[in-house]
């Protein structure tokens, strides 16, 4: 183990962003999902691993990325909220995340990561329709009724976040979620944050399966939680819709330091 | 041996149950204090049922024991419950202390590898 940390190398502050890709078992395409990014965004990379099995993490380490292990298995939303966490602690400014199944495409980060930066919005996500299949488009319909999101891929996990975006996701409450979709991105509306969406291109699936749309039932889960949470959250989410929208960290009462 | 012995026996054994388990420390003092009132409930209401009667009759239930019945069954409800919100919460602090832990370990690790020591972590995934 040699090749971790660019981080103390002091190189991250220059870039100021950090990609987050979260990792379980997915040591046969972690290695190239890396080399693109480094490639394609010049930025440090982190991969949080999930408790893989196989080598992943050593893999992303060899690819030159960082890499936080944890040590019970967080699934992929709050194994995000562990980068997350690690990024406000070291000061970056924004956060990409991305998937370690090589669907994403690194070319499409710097599209992203534009309305960010320019501060035309907090949050931008990394919209892809077209991977629509027939559960996924019946969920997404129920979902964006429910919820009241205007937002058209609840889902998608390719999306960039300024600094008070990072700040409400590492509120306690957060980690709760199972998900990285409808509660993430109701929890960033009732704190008042700006989303857009920009279209990117993505890849098939190299390895292995969809977490949620991987069987009737995985989905009938999925989506009665889901529901469930927007049924219980709507009425918190409305009485917020007018909140001043949160632009610094300082702003936003609801996260303790401690949490952070 | 009459059903009033027994209820008071049972209730006996239970409170001294809930002792042992202080005892060991397998219960907080805080949490046995519901156990042991519900024992010692349980003990009283069956040695002395004429007072389950005499609180059926001030709220109107003819017939006592259903009271009780009902009044239980909504007790260990709540108390599943209470359960579940606990559990909520000592998952969200599990969640985040495992976060933190997470990131000061790998801080740890990147400066045992820049001091130049051996890395035990390394090795014990290593060895997996």
């Amino acid at each position: 183990m040699t090749e971790q940390n660019p981080t103390l190398a002091g190189s991250c502050h220059d870039n100021r962003f950090l990609v987050v890709i979260p990792a379980h078992n997915e040591a046969g395409t972690i290695s190239r999902v890396v080399h693109d990014v480094r490639e394609q965004a010049k930025c440090d990379v982190l991969v949080v691993d999930d408790l893989s099995t196989d080598n992943t993490a050593r893999v992303a380490q060899q690819a030159g990325a960082l890499v936080i292990r944890v040590r019970i298995h967080l699934g992929a939303w709050c194994a995000v909220q562990t980068g997350l966490r690690y990024a406000y602690q070291e000061g970056y400014h924004y956060v990409v995340t991305m998937d370690g199944d090589g669907q994403h495409d690194a070319k499409s980060i710097n599209p992203i990561l534009r309305p960010v930066q320019s501060g035309e919005a907090s949050v931008c996500i990394g919209l892809y329709l077209a991977r629509g299949s027939r559960m996924r488009v019946v969920a997404w319909h129920v979902l964006r009724k429910l919820s009241g999101l205007d937002i058209n891929d609840l889902t998608s996990g390719f999306r960039a976040l300024d600094r008070s975006a990072i700040r409400v996701l590492l509120q306690r409450e957060a980690a709760l979620l199972t998900y990285q979709d409808v509660g993430v991105l109701m929890l960033l509306k009732s704190n008042g944050l700006s989303i857009r969406e920009v279209e990117v291109t993505m890849h098939q699936r190299n390895h292995g399966i969809s977490r949620i749309f991987h069987s009737w039932i995985a989905v009938f889960g999925y989506v009665s939680q889901t529901c469930l949470l927007c049924v219980a959250k709507i009425s918190l989410s409305y009485r917020r819709t007018n909140r001043k929208p949160v632009h610094t960290a300082n702003e936003n009462p609801d996260v303790k330091p401690h949490e952070l | 041996m009459s059903y009033r012995t027994t209820t008071a026996v049972v209730a006996v054994l239970a409170i001294g149950a809930i002792l042992w388990l202080i005892r060991k420390d397998h219960l907080h003092p805080r949490k046995a204090i519901f156990w042991i009132f519900s024992c010692a409930a349980i003990g009283l209401l069956g040695f002395f049922p004429s007072i389950a009667d005499w609180i059926a009759g001030l709220l109107g239930v003819a017939y006592s024991p259903s009271l009780f019945l009902t009044l239980g069954i909504v007790v260990l409800l709540i108390k599943l419950l209470q359960l579940d919100i606990a559990r909520t919460h000592e998952h969200q602090l599990i969640v985040i202390l495992a976060q933190r832990l997470s990131i000061l370990e790998m801080r740890i690790e990147n400066l045992t590898v820049a001091a130049g020591k051996p890395n035990d972590r390394e090795d014990a995934n290593a060895g997996k």
